[in-house]
């Protein structure tokens, strides 16, 4: 598999929020319900309810922040779909332990925390969390919007937000505020920003993945940002606990991811930067296997090389010895004499009359049909193709002389081609060869 | 039952036509069939689970076509053709078809 040492490594990069928040308006985080070791906690392999307790722990030490009701369990429809014994991907695991966020910003086919791709120790890396009754505030700072929201997932230039904690804390329906939101585009968006979304991410098994895995594929939001390097970056996002009678309702929590990059931010955009930003931490191997190869796979020039090559060379090979294996037998065979005439010794009585026929179905190699299809664009005589045919005519024959192979003479032969379709692509040729074999009483 | 596909069967003499008879089948490759050829389609080469349905199909429009002529009484089948032809996506119709005659 696809960076499997990555899954044997232990993970150094989790960090902590900063909680010494700057800004006076909003009061700080009690830090004794977030230590440092919660940010970052993949749950390996423990049953269904250790699973369900541990998530009940982690909202339970969160209670002061009132962002939970106080009935609170945490089997809900959203952890439904965990397994027994099954190991947590690293960003679900993380989730779990880290119920406060509420949102997840995150890249394309993934959900994978920027937290735990900003690695500690880092001043570059500063991550803050204001909160009280109405609203939740995540501040990113010193490194532009385009680190924050793009560079560090490596994504596609877009930002998708998925609302599982949202979810569980018990809101239902989310709603970018375009008008408190800054530096935010939402054309591109396939998703519908300007209604109330109803909150669906949830936590389930499996899939393309052995694991309890949050599920990527379907973000509650997608926007991206207007200008990379803006001064200000606001995503703000309305919750509210039941259907809002309209989008303009008051929310019932406000959730603002932030991005206050320093005024030099710019500089860290080149490559080199890049790597100093963050010390490469090895992505999840589930999360690059869905990201690469489940939602990205698609035709590419290398395949294209590698299945010409292989075409050329087996396609070679394998002719070769079909060659050697007809130029044997034909000899073995030689001695019947095969026309397509009517004619025979009419002097002689006949033991035997039999119908002979052989046939064979051939496709050409990969490499002989791209040299068809540029050839088709010129037009010209497809001399690639004559190798195959060739040698499909010649087995069928020897086939047919093979199902008679004890007569004197083979008369009439005749040869036969078809293709055979599939769509609108021809997938293989069938060469039928048959004759009237016959035999002389002795 | 002779079957040629001249217009004679050797060394006996026609007496007697009974008109034309033909025997076809439809075959369809199955899924398993159709990814091993697809497989087969990059290295080239022949595909032989094609080959052997076309080959059956083949024996049986044959079968089809003697259990025609035995029908009218015939005993050899002269100047035989066999055709195959692509009629559906993936599907190939086999036709075999000739003139019964009794020899003797």
């Amino acid at each position: 598999m696809l960076r499997h040492s990555s899954t044997c490594r232990i993970v150094l990069v989790a960090f902590a929020f900063c909680l010494n928040a700057t800004a006076g308006e909003l009061p700080k985080i009690d830090s004794a319900g977030l230590n440092e070791g919660d940010y970052f906690s993949p749950i390996l392999s423990i049953d269904r309810e250790e699973l369900l307790n541990y998530r009940q722990q982690k909202v339970e030490a969160l209670r002061h922040l009132g962002l939970y009701p106080q009935d609170y369990v945490s089997t809900t429809e959203i952890f439904s779909g965990a397994v027994d014994q099954q190991p947590s991907t690293k960003s679900s695991g993380f989730y779990l332990a880290n119920p406060h966020l509420l949102i997840i910003p995150s890249r394309p086919g993934s959900v994978l925390p920027i937290t735990y791709l900003a690695p500690k120790g880092n001043p570059a890396h500063e991550q803050t969390m204001q909160h009280n009754e109405q609203q939740m505030r995540i501040v990113y700072r010193h490194v532009s919007a385009n680190h924050w929201l793009y560079w560090v997932h490596g994504s596609g230039e877009k930002i998708r937000l998925w609302g599982i904690n949202a979810r569980d804390a018990g809101f239902t329906h989310a709603m970018l505020d375009v008008e408190k939101s800054r530096n935010i585009n939402i054309s591109t968006s396939g998703n519908v920003v300007r209604q109330p979304t109803i909150l669906k991410s949830f936590f389930h098994y499996g899939a393309n993945v052995s694991a309890n895995n949050l599920s990527p594929a379907y973000p509650d939001m997608v926007v991206s940002l207007d200008d990379i390097y803006a001064e200000e970056t606001h995503i703000y996002i309305k919750l509210w606990r039941g259907e809002p009678e309209s989008p303009t309702q008051a929310e019932d929590y406000a959730y603002i991811i932030q991005v206050f990059p320093d005024p030099d931010a710019a500089d860290y955009d080149d490559l080199a930067a890049k790597q100093n930003f963050y010390d490469a931490p090895e992505l999840d191997v589930y999360d690059v296997i869905i990201n690469e190869i489940f939602l990205d796979f698609r035709p590419n020039l290398t395949l294209f090389v590698a299945l010409l090559i292989a075409g050329y060379l087996f396609g070679k090979m394998l002719e070769h010895r079909h060659y050697r294996s007809i130029h044997r037998r034909e000899k073995e065979l030689l001695h019947i004499p095969t026309t397509t005439t009517w004619h025979y010794d009419t002097t002689r009585e006949i033991a035997r009359v039999q119908f002979a026929h052989g046939g064979v179905a051939v496709s050409t190699d990969f490499y002989k049909r791209a040299i068809a299809f540029f050839r088709g664009l010129i037009g010209g005589e497809i001399k690639t193709y004559s190798p195959p045919l060739d040698r499909a005519k010649r087995e069928a024959l020897l086939r047919m002389k093979e199902s008679c192979p004890d007569c004197d003479i083979y008369v009439n032969c005749r040869f036969q081609t078809s293709a055979i379709k599939h769509g609108r692509r021809v997938s293989c040729v069938e060469i039928i060869a048959y004759a009237t074999a016959i035999r002389y009483k002795k | 039952m002779i079957i040629t596909n001249i217009n004679s069967v050797p060394g006996k003499n026609i007496t007697e036509h009974y008109g034309m008879v033909h025997g076809s089948t439809v075959r369809v490759k199955h899924v398993g069939r159709d990814i091993m050829a697809n497989l087969k389609n990059i290295v080239g080469g022949e595909l032989v689970g094609y080959t052997e349905l076309l080959q059956d199909s083949r024996q049986q429009a044959l079968e089809r076509m003697t259990e025609q002529a035995k029908a009218l009484g015939a005993n050899a089948i002269v100047n035989v053709r066999l055709s195959t032809a692509s009629v559906a996506s993936g599907a190939a119709e086999i036709l075999c078809y000739g003139t019964a005659v009794l020899v003797e």
